[in-house]
């Protein structure tokens, strides 16, 4: 997990998630600590609707919906350490396991982007605070993003690799290779 | 002394199919499928010879595993125009043998076998 954990470190810089962003998570936690019941209860919503997800969420909406007020909640702690991204990569490899699609990822970041701005643009008055929160969240989500999307394509070399015999590096370089 | 090993091993494979007649080209690739030593003809895009070669043969082994085959010893394809001889040559590369439609066969393996033999042993295997 060293390398990847490195890759953590270099998506942070590289999107400039500083102590700024760090501080303005922290302040909008109280509104979703308010409000983030209510937008994961429309996204499971959404999930349900959906005839593919709504077969992989059969009975456990409710757990599944607990397992994402507390990740919300984590995106405002103010803790982006190892712990966070390992809980992040846990998630991927959760995906890879129950068979989510990586697509729904994204489109769940997009649909928390929106509901999220949504949301602190109801909330807070000041323009330059607003900005700043927006900005935070918008990096934190797409970080959150990042690591799952990384740990589900890892993890898909590494199911891949066990199944065939063929090394890693064997897969990247098959992948590399002109069509 | 790797280029001096890669060498020894072009050096081998070239007497593989010189000595054998039915043996028309041969080439050493690593796990990674990466190219270490080829006598392949000029027309065969090296590249992905050594990664279908490794990607097979990790396969190969894998199937014989899963069918209780015991423990693996060559993969052989054929086609019209002759047959593919996949086998390992110590624990990190493959040896891909070609050879013609109408070799005998079991000349060919009793070839191969050696030649993956000195191979594994040049690479220190």
């Amino acid at each position: 997990m060293n390398e990847t954990n490195a890759v953590f470190q270099e998506i942070k810089t590289f999107i400039g998630f500083t102590d700024v962003d760090v501080a303005a998570l922290q302040a909008i936690a109280p509104i979703f600590a308010a409000h983030g019941a209510a937008i994961t209860d429309l996204f499971y919503v959404k999930l349900e609707r959906d005839p593919e997800q709504s077969k992989l969420i059969e009975g456990r909406v409710e757990a599944l919906k607990r397992t994402h007020n507390r990740w919300m909640a984590e995106l405002f702690a103010g803790e982006y350490g190892e712990a966070y991204f390992n809980d992040r990569w846990r998630i991927g490899l959760a995906h890879v396991r129950v068979g989510v699609k990586p697509w729904w990822v994204e489109a769940v970041t997009s649909f928390l982007r929106t509901e999220g701005l949504g949301l602190l643009t109801n909330e807070i008055s000041d323009p330059a605070q607003r900005t700043r929160s927006v900005q935070a969240l918008v990096k934190i989500l797409d970080i959150d993003l990042m690591i799952i999307n990384l740990a589900y394509s890892q993890e898909t070399i590494d199911r891949l690799s066990q199944f065939t015999g063929m090394s890693r590096k064997l897969i990247e370089r098959c992948v590399q290779l002109k069509k | 002394m790797a280029n001096s090993r890669s060498e020894q091993i072009s050096k081998l494979l070239k007497t593989l199919s010189t000595t054998t007649p039915d043996i028309e080209a041969a080439a050493v690739v690593d796990n990674d499928g990466l190219m270490i030593a080829s006598a392949l003809p000029g027309d065969v895009e090296d590249d992905r010879v050594a990664a279908m070669s490794a990607a097979l043969l990790g396969m190969s082994e894998r199937i014989v595993r899963e069918l209780g085959r015991g423990s693996f010893s060559l993969a052989m394809l054929r086609g019209s125009g002759g047959y593919t001889i996949l086998t390992r040559c110590g624990a990190e590369a493959v040896l891909a043998v070609l050879a013609t439609d109408s070799a005998k066969l079991g000349l060919i393996f009793l070839d191969v076998s050696r030649a993956a033999k000195d191979v594994g042993r040049l690479l220190g295997g």
